[in-house]
Parts: structure tokens; sequence; C-alpha cells
């Protein structure tokens, strides 16, 4: 019976003491960082890093009373360093809480930094880190700063997820802006035969009267990345030619001219690529074939739309669009000299021994490549009404 | 004598099915391999199964006795008894080899303030609560890690698989250097771990009912586990690509950190700790059990029980001690470790001894021939 005792008292006593309080984190006393900015002081040699935090409002306060008192609770701060890591310990000093990295969302990274220095090392410690998750989508803050970028705070939205809002759905509704995320960017800068392309985000005036530092912030391009610096952007309907390539395309639009000066809309749902690469004395030659599915969806003329030639002819007319929206954006990359398509990853794995031959110069053999694009394009409706409406 | 220790069937499965996934989905095997690793894996069934006929050949001859009682007889009683020691103490090394592993991968995912000492602790102490419980509970308790591991493990899957984390792409080519690497990665670090690591079980191996189950469960164990780590490494590949494989730690956490679905399911890191940590703890309960029943073996203990407590603490203190820090434990692990431990105690010995056996049977066999 005491043994029994003894026995349960002791269960109790050590189920107290191995819950333990070792590793401990209070909720009170933690900041969750949000967004991380890094830029790159060039008369201090050190790197720049803002932190974009959740603020936690005091208890009892409601954070979200209304347009024109600020967005709920954000806090911002910033400290140097040599080392990104040393940048964080830095801030303790300006930051009453502990800060804690395991929910970052974004990171943007300055224009100089990405311009001048490289962008070969920074993204070590994300990967080395074991809070920190290495698939956070990562910008440019394009002819700005991640502090600048960082410090534009919406009128109704925390600023890091309003960012991340616009990447996500301008991914989903447009595929021309497409978050690279570390672990894919780090990939691509330590293969060989690709190069990363990392999505631009620049601040511009802000027309919304309740914004409170009338600034806002916009997504614009691609940046083309080689050899770790930033060397060109991708603009327009021809950062498309990445989602393309890439299959990430989930919609997006393409308009399409059917008279003198009117567009017809048409939405693509669905497209497929396959790439094939191959060396043919000395030249690379890619061929690419694209399978696009997608639905009229605005018609701004009056055509008749049951014809299988008018049908054909928009076909055409989108696979066309496509086919110039991939071209260039190759051109561009080749003009650069730079393979953002991964291209050589291709020749890599359909032809391991051709690439052996090309793999140290592969950036410079790749401008020389002859490309060739087919665009399948198959129209599959006309959504709700056939015919447009007759107008007078 | 003590009561005779008896596992069921489907006990002594999960036991070999847990003990080969151990450090070896921690650690993602045949790195070097690239693509091919799954390629060298299945490789290491290959030769698994062989070594693993060796240790039966053993088994088969003495059916009633561990490693380390049988090299006595076969052997001779001297030299015999040196090689049971001599296992003894590799047993104990890898016993502490793979506590500190666990204490590595503890203290860089998650308990980043907590000394290896504690947490060798805990789970030293565990293993000797289940070991004072005795062998057959440990095995039932294995066979309830099997089954967590199975209700665990495979939603894991799914969500990786539903989470379109998988890039087949990532898989080709496939032997772009030929084959050279693939041997390479095999001989010896694939064949010694997990495979070659089955040695543990001709201490274990007099617990099976009868010899025909343990050849029978052995092989499907050996096979089954096999290429579950086959399929694992090729998942593991597809998802993270050959190059982060190589530098990262634990390329396994590495992956399930990718898995995001919807903003919502994520950090699955925790989950596939607690299976790592299962893992670890059958690992460790065999390894220290096995140098346990040496140890007994060897100086004829009455009361083996008595020797838990002092190996224990043995192990708690070499896991610390084994090496200043985690890099010169992996550098050890992977260079040295295989090629002047496991390739002896794991191949060199056990066939040399069933050689010798073999021959003195034989030899026996046409004294009483001529006797007649």
């Amino acid at each position: 019976m005491k043994r029994k005792f003894v026995f349960i008292l002791s269960f109790f006593i050590t189920a107290c003491l191995l819950a333990g309080c070792s590793n401990y984190r209070e909720l009170r006393d933690a900041a969750f960082i949000a967004g991380i900015g890094i830029d790159w002081l060039k008369e201090k040699q050190r790197y720049q890093i803002t932190f974009q935090a959740f603020s936690p409002s005091p208890a009892g306060s409601s954070s979200s009373s209304g347009s024109g008192s600020g967005p709920p609770g954000s806090a911002l701060f910033m400290a140097e360093g040599r080392t990104i890591s040393e940048a964080a310990r830095q801030a303790s000093k300006k930051f009453s809480r502990m800060p804690d990295y395991s929910h970052v969302r974004i990171v943007i990274i300055g224009d100089d930094l990405a311009k001048s220095e490289s962008l070969n090392f920074i993204f070590d410690v994300f990967e080395r880190d074991a809070n920190i998750r290495a698939n956070i989508p990562v910008l440019i803050a394009r002819g700005t700063s991640g502090k600048e970028v960082l410090s534009v705070i919406p009128a109704t939205e925390h600023p890091v997820e309003s960012i991340n809002g616009k990447v996500k759905n301008s991914a989903k509704m447009q595929g021309e802006n497409q978050a690279t995320e570390v672990y894919q960017i780090i990939n691509q800068l330590s293969s060989k035969g690709s190069e990363p392309t990392i999505g631009g985000i620049s601040v511009v005036a802000s027309k919304d009267p309740s914004s409170p530092n009338k600034k806002a912030t916009k997504l614009s391009g691609m940046g083309i990345i080689k050899e770790g610096k930033l060397v060109g952007w991708l603009d327009g309907t021809k950062s498309k030619s990445i989602s393309f390539l890439n299959n990430q395309i989930i919609q997006t639009n393409e308009s399409i001219r059917c008279d003198s000066h009117q567009y017809t809309s048409v939405r693509i749902t669905d497209s497929r690529s396959k790439i094939k690469v191959r060396m043919n004395s000395g030249r690379p030659e890619i061929v690419i074939h694209v399978n696009a599915l997608g639905v009229l969806d605005e018609m701004l003329c009056n055509r008749k739309i049951m014809d299988y030639d008018v049908l054909h002819e928009y076909e055409q007319k989108t696979s066309n669009n496509i086919l110039s929206h991939i071209r260039d954006g190759i051109n561009q990359a080749k003009s650069q000299k730079s393979d953002i398509f991964g291209f050589g990853d291709i020749l890599h794995r359909q032809h391991p021994e051709q690439w052996k031959k090309n793999e140290n110069r592969w950036n410079d053999v790749f401008s020389k490549s002859k490309v060739s694009i087919h665009v399948n394009f198959n129209l599959h409706g006309t959504s709700m009404r056939i015919e447009p409406y007759p107008y007078k | 004598m003590k009561k005779k220790i008896r596992i069921g069937s489907l006990q002594f499965f999960c036991l070999i099915f847990l003990f080969e996934l151990g450090s070896a989905v921690l650690f993602g095997m045949a790195k070097e391999a690239r693509q091919a690793a799954w390629i060298t894996i299945i490789f290491g069934i290959v030769s698994g199964c062989i070594l693993f006929s060796v240790y039966l050949g053993l088994h088969k001859k003495y059916p009633d006795l561990p490693l380390t009682a049988y090299s006595r007889k076969i052997a001779g009683k001297y030299i015999g008894w040196g090689i049971g020691f001599a296992y003894v103490i590799y047993f104990s090394y890898l016993a502490v080899r793979v506590l500190r592993d666990y204490e590595e991968l503890l203290v860089i995912s998650q308990y980043h303030n907590t000394s290896l000492l504690t947490l060798g602790l805990y789970m030293i102490a565990s293993i000797i609560y289940v070991m004072f419980k005795g062998f057959e509970v440990f095995s039932r308790v294995s066979q309830v890690c099997f089954f967590v591991f199975l209700f665990v493990g495979m939603p894991v899957i799914i969500l990786e698989l539903s989470a379109q984390l998988l890039q087949p792409a990532n898989l080709l080519p496939v032997l772009e250097n030929g084959w050279m690497p693939v041997l390479k990665a095999f001989f010896p670090s694939t064949l010694t771990v997990p495979f070659g690591e089955m040695v543990a079980f001709t201490m274990l191996l007099p617990y099976v009912k009868d010899h025909k189950t343990a050849k029978k469960i052995g092989y499907a164990g050996i096979i089954v586990s096999g290429l579950y780590l086959s399929f694992r490494t090729a998942m593991n590949i597809a998802a993270i690509g050959p190059d982060v494989r190589i530098r990262s730690t634990f390329p396994i956490l590495t992956e399930i950190g990718l898995v995001e679905i919807g903003n919502f399911i994520q950090r699955l890191d925790a989950i596939v700790l607690v299976i790592l940590v299962i893992l670890g703890f059958v690992k460790i309960f065999i390894f220290f059990y096995c140098a346990l029943l040496g140890i007994s073996d060897l100086f004829n203990l009455n009361e083996p029980k008595k020797m838990i407590y002092p190996l224990g603490i043995l192990i708690i203190l070499s896991a610390v001690l084994v090496a200043p820090n985690f890099n010169t434990h992996m550098d050890i692990g992977f260079k040295i470790v295989p090629i002047y431990m496991h390739l002896p105690f794991q191949i060199a010995i056990p066939v040399l001894l069933l050689l010798i056996a073999i021959i003195k049977t034989k030899f026996k066999k046409s004294r009483t021939n001529q006797s007649t």
C-alpha cells in the first residue's frame, strides 16, 4: 500500500518536472516577425535589417476600430549588422519583446543589395535556422529599399499581409508575378543550369485617401538574377513567359484584337508546356510545346462566334499572343545571358553527356540558342452567352 | 535458469522494421549517389539479405545461443570470449552513437537551449524502465510503435503528395556519372547502415520461436523496410532535390518543413520528430539490450538486470563525450566507423565464424565416419 502511494506520488512529481520550463516562452513576451527587409548599407558595409512585426495590441483596445486610426497592429524596427543574425540580435536593443521568426511571411531584398552585392550568401540563415522556414516568398524592392517597402502601411491590413496577398492573387489571377520561395532561389543559385527570377515590388503614391502615409506597394515585373546579382527586369506580359514555361499558370487573360481598335478577352484556364533541349553543333536547340485551354470571357466587337472560322481565328490569335510572350521573355533572357527558365537543367536531365561539355559556360551557350515555340490553344467555350448582344 | 523469453512473429517483424528505419531515415541514405540513391538502397536490400543468411546460418547451428555464446563454442574459449567482449563494446558504442544522433536531432531542431545530457537522460530513463519490464514487454511496445508509425507516417506521405511538393523532374538524370557513385555510396555506408546492423539480431534470434520463423520474418522485415526506405528516399529526392539533400543535416525535416497546404496545414516537423524519436528509442534499446545480454553471458551473471544502471549511465555519459561537436560526430560516423567497426563486426567476424563452424562440423563428421 505504502509502496503504491510512493509510486503514485513520484508519478505526479515527475509529471510536473518533466513538463518542464526549459525553452519556454511566454506569448506576452514574444513578438512574431512577419516580414524581413534586407538592405545593404554601402558606406558602413553592413546589412540593414528591417523587421515588420505583428504588434500585440494591449488587451481591451480593439485594433480594428476603423479606418484612419491606423491599421491593425504592426511594429517596425531596424537594426544593422555584418550578418543577418547579428542584426537580429542587435534589434533587441530597440525592441522590448523576444522576436520569433517562425512566422516570417515575406522577405524583401533592397535594390542596392540585389544589384551591387551578391545574393548568394544571404539566404543561408533561412536554410540553416531550424525555426525560420525555407518556403517564404522573396521579393526585390524595385528602385527602393526593403525598409521603404515594409514601412508602407496600408489602411486596413497588416503591411506584410497586404504584400503577401498581392503576390498570391497576382500569381493566381494573372501569372505575371510569381512568388519565388527561398528554397527555390537557393536551388537555382546553386544550379549551373538555371538562374532565379525574383518578383519586384515598388512603392508608388497612393490615391487612396484613407492610406496613412500616402504610399502604396505594387508588384512590378520579375527580376532577372545572374550569378547572384540583379541584372534586369522582365516586365509586363513578358514575365508571363516564366509562368507558361514552368507550368505555373493557374489563370491568366489574353486580349486579342478583333477589329480595328477593339479587343476580345480570353481567359486561359489551363496550360501545359513540354520543353525539349538538345545540343546541335554547339548551339542548344530548344523546342517548346505549349498546350493551353481557355474560354472567351469578354467580347467587345460583333462577330459571329458560332462560326468555326471566327473561333479558329481567335484560337490562332491567342496562340500567337502566348507565343510572343514566351518569345519575348526568352529573347530578353538571352540578351542578359541568364538562363532563368532552367533550360540547362532540362538539358542536364535529357542529355547528361551533352550537358557535361557545356555546363561551365552554360549562360554563354544559352545566349546562342535556337528556340522554336509551338503553341496550341483551344477555346472550349464562350461562357454564359454565345453571340454578343446586338447593338445599333 | 530464468524463464524462456519468446517473441511472436509480428513482434519480430516490427522490431526489424523499426530498427532498420532508425537512423537511416534521420540522416538520409546514400546522399552521394544523388538521384540514384534509391537504387543504392535496393542493392542494400540484396546484400542485407545475404548478410542475414550468414547470421541465420550461425543461428541454425546454435538455435538457443546468442552470438557471444556460440563464438566461444566455435573459436575456442579464450578467443571466443574476446570476440564476444568486442561485440559487447561494439553494441554499446552503437547505442552511444545512436543516442548522440537523437540528442543532436532534438537540440538542432527544437530544444535549442537544452543540454545533450538532459535529453539523453530522458531517453535512457525510459529505455531502462522498459528494460526492467523485460524484453517481451519491449517487443510488444515495438508493435504499438509500429502502428503509431503507420498511422502517423502514412498521412504525412499523403499530405506531402497533396501539397504538390514532389517534382518528379528532380529524380532525373539517373546515373549520369555511371555506376561508380552508386557503388561508392553502397560500400561501405549503405551496406553497413542499416542493413549490416542486423548483426544485433544475432543476439536476439534465440528469442524467436523457431529457425523457420526467424528466416521467413527476418527476410520479410529486411525487404519491407528496405523497400520503404528506398521509396522514402526517392520521395525525399523528388521533394528537395539531390543538392539540398547533400547539404542538409536532416533531409527528412527539410522535406517536411516545406509542406504547406492552404496556409493551414504546416509545420509538420513536430509530428515527424515524434516518429524519429520512436525509431531512435527502438534502435538504442536494441543495441543497449544486446550489450547487456553479452555482458551477462560473458560474465555468467545470475542477475543481469543489475548491469542495466551502470551500462545506462555509461551510455549517457559517453554519448556526450564521444565527440566534441556534431560535425566531428558525423565525420567519425561516416568515415571511420563503417570501415574500422562495421565491416569487421558485421561481415568479417560472422563470416569467419560461420566458415569455422562449417569446417568443424565437416571435420567431426568425417572423424565419426572413420571411427564407425
